[in-house]
């Protein structure tokens, strides 16, 4: 909180009569500073929660906390993964990768302004797997209703209608795989991506994936997080239905 | 209720760690108690913090303590517990209990803040639990206990009343943030109705939906792009927070282009092809908060015009059925 001078803790809540998981609510008065132009000269609340479950602590927000504190209560939760992440891999032995790492924006509403950035913001918020210079993977994992993980791959991607005018790879494909391509017919994963709702199934070598690409400036920490999960929890009900409940991707 | 009984701390602020660990500390001594809820709330007033913390306590240790004078605990009380207070306000922070919430489990409690007391050094370590300076403290404990009977009622009646407002208080809170949330969607959405009459002229649709049209001049085409407002299946129950919007195009019918093929699209286009009946659809969806308008005239353009160019090629022949 010491980099965020517009924020302050308000209240927080512990309630230890729920066993598991365990569970700490902090509500963060924000300030004009770190909302938007619309909010005026108002301060709004949002809150960022943790929850241990006697294994894992998890850092929690809630996507249905008010958009205009969402990306302020995510560049919180960033520089705090950031900080443990660096905690930890000192405490590991290791060198902390790349010192731009260190460096957390604290602006709640930058975008992107290059894969390079958002491949910066999923290593705060997710596990990092992979990064190459046009694509990064990340796993992403749940603990309820039972404990699943789920891969997630990003790469930069060129749009049709801008390629033709010489235009860069302003665009994200976001995908994430289902099943092996024996699990389903191509026509039954074109009916199953009619009630998916973000992306579609494709092919991508042995398996199915889903698939679905935004433009990069769309892509702020708060959006990038709701987007990149909702794929990712699709993809691994959809395995989990079309697997027996196999959790493998 | 009045009753309270309060001590000084030499705390600067509320120091709530210090407190809670100690307190930790003293509960090890007492089988079964554990510190249950803890609340903090700056919100009134950052500057005068306070803290109510809750601590379950077994039956059979609260009748442990309970000497024959004491207030016998009710059959149906199975988990009783006890809540304390801290406070900070100015340079003084201030642990508080309320005697008469507390009546039941007050032998043990007494026991428990004494043992906090001496390990905060508010209280000396020799200061034991034995008759005597039990007397003391029964003393400290009942020194407000004084008050009259009837101002006792009247400020129960009061606290009452209090509480039955900040309860009214939070519910309307709640209700406000969600009605706040629905609003906040339900405009957004709004918006992107408006833009898409000002730009593509008249719309069909009801509340959730609405269709436009694309027109192109050279040559001299049209597409339909239906705007469809959701609730994502990760997100039912969660409130109108959650929405997000479809742009649906249709491309051609079933029988132009194999699935196998249209699966293999499916990895170089910038939007997704599915099958909705006996139709290839182009799509792509938002949570509706990210769509402004110049991103959804964006978008809109570009899936109408690669719904149609598709439809085009797989028309000519350039993508026919395998």
């Amino acid at each position: 909180m010491a980099v965020f001078p517009d924020a302050r803790i308000a209240r927080a809540i512990v309630d230890m009569e729920q066993e598991s998981p365990q569970g700490l609510d902090v509500d963060i008065e924000l300030g004009p500073s770190l909302l938007p132009e619309s909010a005026g000269e108002a301060t709004l609340t949002g809150t960022l929660s943790v929850r241990f479950d006697g294994q894992t602590v998890s850092l929690v927000i809630d996507p249905r906390d008010s958009s205009a504190v969402l990306p302020a209560i995510f560049a919180i939760a960033e520089t705090m993964l950031a900080s443990v992440r660096d905690l930890a891999a000192v405490a590991a032995g290791q060198d902390t990768e790349e010192e731009e790492d260190a460096e957390v924006d604290v602006d709640p509403w930058s975008k992107p302004a290059s894969f390079d950035d958002l491949a910066r913001c999923a290593r705060h918020m997710f596990s990092l797997d992979g990064r190459g210079e046009t694509a990064f993977g990340v796993t992403i994992a749940w603990q309820k209703p039972v404990g699943r993980t789920q891969g997630l791959l990003a790469h930069a991607h060129t749009p049709r209608f801008e390629e033709e005018n010489g235009g860069e790879a302003t665009w994200v494909t976001l995908e994430s795989p289902v099943c092996p391509k024996n699990r389903l017919t191509p026509e039954e994963a074109l009916r199953r991506s009619r009630s998916l709702d973000v992306g579609a199934l494709c092919e991508r070598a042995e398996h199915y994936t889903i698939v679905a690409r935004y433009p990069l400036r769309v892509l702020d920490r708060a959006r990038f997080v709701a987007i990149a999960m909702a794929i990712a929890e699709q993809a691994d009900r959809l395995e989990a239905m079309l697997t027996g409940g196999k959790d493998e991707l | 209720m009045s009753n309270w009984s309060t001590f000084t701390l030499p705390f600067e602020g509320l120091e709530l760690p210090r407190f809670l660990l100690t307190l930790e500390q003293s509960l090890a001594a007492f089988p079964g108690a554990r510190v249950t809820f803890v609340e903090l709330d700056a919100a009134d007033d950052p500057d005068e913090p306070l803290c109510g913390i809750e601590i379950t306590l077994p039956r059979a240790l609260v009748e442990h303590h309970r000497a024959p004078e004491d207030p016998e605990l009710p059959e149906d009380e199975d988990t009783p517990s006890a809540e304390i207070t801290l406070s900070a306000e100015g340079e003084e922070t201030t642990l508080a209990v309320d005697l008469e919430r507390n009546a039941y489990v007050m032998p043990v409690l007494v026991k428990i803040v004494e043992d906090v007391l001496r390990r905060l050094e508010v209280i000396d370590e020799d200061e034991s639990e034995d008759d005597e300076d039990a007397e003391d403290e029964d003393e400290e404990f009942d020194e407000d206990e004084e008050l009259e009977e009837e101002e006792e009622e009247e400020e129960e009646e009061e606290e009452e009343e209090d509480e039955l407002d900040e309860d009214e208080d939070e519910a309307d809170e709640d209700e406000a943030d969600e009605e706040e949330t629905e609003d906040e969607v339900g405009e957004a959405f709004e918006a992107l109705r408006v833009v898409a009459a000002r730009t593509f002229g008249a719309l069909e649709g009801d509340e959730t939906s609405f269709s436009l049209t694309v027109t192109w001049e050279e040559p001299p085409r049209k597409k339909g792009v239906r705007v469809r407002a959701f609730e994502p299946a990760f997100a039912v129950g969660e409130g109108a927070g959650a929405s997000w919007v479809a742009l649906e195009c249709e491309v051609c019918p079933l029988s132009a282009l194999s699935p196998a093929e249209a699966v293999g699209i499916n990895t170089a286009t910038d939007f997704q092809l599915s099958l909705d009946g006996e139709t290839y659809l182009l799509t792509t969806s938002y949570p509706v908060r990210a769509l402004d308008a110049s991103l959804f005239l964006e978008i809109t353009l570009a899936l109408a015009e690669q719904a149609d160019i598709l439809g085009l090629a797989i028309e000519e022949g350039k993508l026919a059925r395998s």
